[in-house]
């Protein structure tokens, strides 16, 4: 006689001297737990929509744990739940119950799929921001490169004269052409420098500084006019240098050193910063300036910063970088 | 989406590891190189950065 209790109602000879009620395992099965179909999302069997409760129902169940029972039951294989024929629990019907896949339906992927596009969308501009930052210095930094190599060839090549120069240094050079490179800028106390190139439409200043054509040359008497992009690489702490300091700006021929004489907000149309005499047009010119503007604040651009120097000094090329730079 | 995108990669369950990896890098990548360069002189903060008064 046993005294097991096998909820699956079977009655197994090996069951003949088990004393416990937990159900004797199948010699091959690997276990307890209902195997789970892998596109299943859920263990919990799915309920039957005519169900009105979780709980098995049983006729004549006053208990929802399963009774131990002293006989064995119905055949194996019946699919019962109601406990009309003594069987009060088949677990076998919780495993192959109904498992509709309640994880489908067009209204739920849905959802889900424009959930997890909107989140990847997140990510992307996410990286754009990163990308804003880090990715563009350094496209700048290589082309600033590439200017550097062909400034130095330029400046290492023959001079080109004009037909009407009278010989040796021309007193009125070619003027450059959009995009080609002119002069090193330098900024001591951002630690940056540049190569400037000539023109300040989108395409010239991407990647450089550019010089306002029309306006002076560095060193020359008037107003040498720069443009740059409010990024990282170029005039990004622009807002950092204040009067009296120091920015260098290297020719083929020499340096000139400049000094800060204000620096200041002013509105995007305000094209008599880049007069030959600063915030005066239409006044001759009497001294050498500097001047550099760039977008304020620092994402937006609904203002310019404007950066005014004067000329100080003006020393030949080949007597070497001036104290000013450093080592 | 990304279910199905799990449940396709082969080569099991580090196959799908590396390919998900492969995927991701490749996707940044293209981001990076090709998508985000071609965008940004289109995006406003970039206009017309410095030109006081003359409007291209």
């Amino acid at each position: 006689m046993t005294t097991s209790v096998s909820p699956r109602g079977r009655h197994d000879a090996r069951d003949d001297d088990a004393t416990s009620v937990i159900p004797a395992i199948d010699g091959d099965q690997t276990s307890v737990i209902a195997a789970i179909d892998v596109d299943q999302t859920s263990v919990i069997p799915a309920i039957d929509v005519n169900q009105t409760s979780v709980i098995p129902q049983f006729a004549d169940a006053t208990s929802v744990l399963p009774a131990i029972l002293d006989e064995p039951s119905a055949a194996p294989g019946t699919d019962s739940t109601d406990g009309a024929d003594g069987k009060l629990y088949d677990s076998r019907a919780w495993r192959t119950r109904d498992r509709r896949r309640r994880s489908g339906g067009p209204v739920r992927t849905t959802a889900r799929v424009l959930g997890e596009i909107l989140i990847t969308l997140g990510l992307v501009v996410l990286l754009f921001a990163v990308y804003e930052v880090y990715g563009k210095t350094a496209i700048i930094n290589s082309h600033q490169n590439q200017l550097d190599q062909q400034l130095q060839s330029s400046w290492s090549g023959p001079t080109p004269t004009p037909t009407n120069s009278s010989g040796g240094k021309s007193a009125a050079p070619l003027a450059p052409l959009p995009g080609d490179a002119v002069a090193r800028l330098y900024i001591p106390k951002l630690k940056k420098h540049w190569v400037v190139v000539e023109g300040v439409s989108l395409k010239d200043i991407r990647f450089a500084p550019g010089h306002y054509p029309g306006t002076a040359l560095p060193g020359a008497i008037g107003n040498f006019a720069v443009a740059g992009h409010r990024v990282p690489a170029i005039f990004w702490d622009l807002n950092e240098v204040q009067k009296s300091d120091t920015i260098v700006v290297e020719t083929k021929d020499n340096w000139y050193v400049y000094t800060v004489t204000v620096n200041e907000i002013v509105t995007p149309h305000s094209v008599e910063v880049i007069a030959p005499t600063p915030d005066e047009p239409g006044v001759k010119p009497s001294a050498a300036m500097l001047t550099l503007t760039t977008c304020n604040p620092k994402w937006d651009n609904y203002q310019r910063m404007v950066v005014h120097a004067k000329l100080v000094s003006t020393t030949p090329h080949s007597a070497g970088a001036p104290v000013a730079l450093g080592s | 989406m990304y279910a199905w995108i799990w449940r396709t990669l082969p080569f099991g369950r580090w196959g799908k590891v590396l390919g998900a990896a492969l995927l991701i890098a490749g996707l940044g990548l293209l981001f990076w190189y090709v998508i985000f360069p071609a965008i940004d002189p289109l995006l406003p903060f970039n206009d017309v950065q410095v030109t006081p008064g003359t409007t291209p």
